[in-house]
C-alpha cells in the first residue's frame, strides 16, 4: 500500500463477503476454473455446470453418430423390456390358469359335496313320513256312505304326519 | 392372437369340461332316487295336503247338499274334486289316487240314487284307473261295479228285456264274486301289516 494512498477505516479492513478483496485461494480456483472451460477434457464441476447452463439456454445439435448410438441403444433397451414383459405374462397365463383350474376344482367339490348330501352341514336328512297308500288307515272293507269318515281319516293322518315332517326338518324331536 | 392366449384358451376350455362333467354328475347323484325313495315316493308337504283337504271338505259339502235331496248338488261337490288341480303332477301320489278313486265311487252311488246307470258305469270306469292295485278302494269300486250292473239288470226286467237282464245279472255277481276276492286279499294283507300306521 502506497504511502500516500489514504488509509481506509478500521471498520473497512476487516470487510468479509463478496465485497471483500480476493484471496490467493479465490484466485486460483478462478484460473482453474477458466481452463477447465477452455478445455472440456479437464475434470471440474464447475465448468461442468456452467457448460450445463449454457447448454439449456441455447442447445447445440446431436451429432449424428451420437444420435444414432442413442438411439441404438434406446432400441436395444426397449427389445429387453419387452421379452421381459413378455416372460411375466406368460407367467401370469400360467398362474391365472392354474387359479383358475383350482377355483373351478374347488367349486366342483363343493357341488359333489352338495349334491351328495343334500345340505352343506353335513347332517344326515331327518326321517320324514312319504307318500304312501292310505290302505294301512283301515282295517275293514268300506261301506257304502262312509266316504266322508274315510276323507277325514286320510286328512287327519297325513295331517299329522306332515306336522312330524315340520318338527323334524327343525330338528325337534 | 399369441401361442399363450391359445394356452390359455385351451386350458380354460378343459377346465370348463371338467367342470361340467362334475356338476352334471352332481346333479345326477342328486336327481336319481335312491332304492329308499323310489320305495316311499316323495315326501308328503303342504300341497298334498290341500289336495286331502279339499277332497274331505268337498265330501262334508256333498254329505250337506244331498241331506237336503240335492243330488245334483253332492255331485258338484264331488265333481270339484276329481277335477282339481293334482298335487305333483305326473307323478303318482297314492293318497290323492285313493282319493279319487273313492270320490268316483261315491259319485257312482249317487247317480244310482238318480237312475242314471250309464253315468255310474262311467263313474266307475274313471275310479278303477286310480285304484289298479288290490285296495279296499278297487274292492269298493268293484262293489259299486256290480250294484250298477244289478241296478241295469233290473231296468231291464222293468222294461221287459230279459236276455239283457240275465247278462247284466250274471255280470254283477262276477263283479261282486271280484269285489269279495280283492276285499279278502286286502283283509289278509292289513293282518299280515298288523295295522302298521295306524
Amino acid at each position: 500500500m502506497a504511502e500516500n494512498e489514504p488509509r481506509k477505516p478500521k471498520h473497512l479492513e476487516e470487510v468479509q463477503g463478496p465485497d471483500a478483496p480476493a484471496t490467493e485461494d479465490e484466485l486460483a480456483r478462478a484460473e482453474a476454473l477458466r481452463v477447465a472451460l477452455d478445455d472440456a477434457s479437464r475434470p471440474s464441476e464447475d465448468a461442468e455446470l456452467l457448460r450445463a447452463l449454457a447448454l439449456a439456454e441455447s442447445p447445440r445439435p446431436l451429432a449424428e453418430a451420437a444420435q444414432d448410438a442413442l438411439v441404438a441403444r434406446a432400441l436395444t433397451r426397449m427389445d429387453a423390456r419387452k421379452a421381459r414383459v413378455k416372460s411375466h405374462q406368460r407367467g401370469v397365463v400360467v398362474r391365472v390358469t392354474f387359479g383358475a383350474a383350482a377355483l373351478i376344482a374347488a367349486a366342483a367339490a363343493v357341488v359333489l359335496v352338495v349334491g351328495r348330501s343334500g345340505n352343506l352341514d353335513g347332517g344326515t336328512q331327518p326321517e320324514l313320513a312319504h307318500v304312501r297308500s292310505t290302505q294301512a288307515l283301515f282295517d275293514q272293507p268300506f261301506e257304502r256312505g262312509q266316504a266322508t269318515a274315510r276323507a277325514d281319516r286320510i286328512a287327519v293322518a297325513r295331517t299329522a304326519d306332515l306336522r312330524q315332517n315340520r318338527f323334524a326338518r327343525w330338528g325337534v324331536k | 392372437m399369441t401361442r399363450f392366449v391359445k394356452q390359455f384358451r385351451m386350458h380354460l376350455v378343459l377346465a370348463l369340461v371338467v367342470l361340467g362333467l362334475l356338476v352334471g354328475l352332481a346333479c345326477e347323484s342328486r336327481s336319481t332316487p335312491s332304492p329308499h325313495d323310489a320305495a316311499e315316493g316323495p315326501v308328503l308337504d303342504t300341497e298334498i295336503l290341500a289336495f286331502l283337504s279339499l277332497a274331505r271338505a268337498g265330501h262334508h259339502q256333498a254329505d250337506i247338499l244331498e241331506g237336503t235331496g240335492n243330488v245334483d248338488g253332492a255331485l258338484g261337490s264331488l265333481e270339484r274334486i276329481v277335477n282339481a288341480p293334482r298335487p305333483h303332477p305326473g307323478q303318482t301320489i297314492p293318497e290323492v289316487e285313493e282319493t279319487l278313486a273313492d270320490a268316483y265311487a261315491r259319485m257312482a252311488d249317487l247317480r244310482l240314487t238318480k237312475g242314471d246307470v250309464a253315468g255310474a258305469k262311467k263313474d266307475v270306469d274313471d275310479g278303477l284307473t286310480h285304484a289298479a292295485e288290490p285296495t279296499y278302494f278297487r274292492g269298493h269300486l268293484f262293489t259299486m261295479y256290480g250294484i250298477v250292473e244289478q241296478q241295469r239288470a233290473a231296468n231291464a226286467v222293468d222294461a221287459g228285456r230279459d236276455a239283457e237282464a240275465a247278462e247284466a245279472r250274471t255280470h254283477a255277481v262276477a263283479l261282486l264274486r271280484e269285489a269279495m276276492d280283492i276285499q279278502e286279499r286286502v283283509i289278509g294283507k292289513v293282518l299280515g301289516d298288523a295295522g302298521a300306521d295306524r
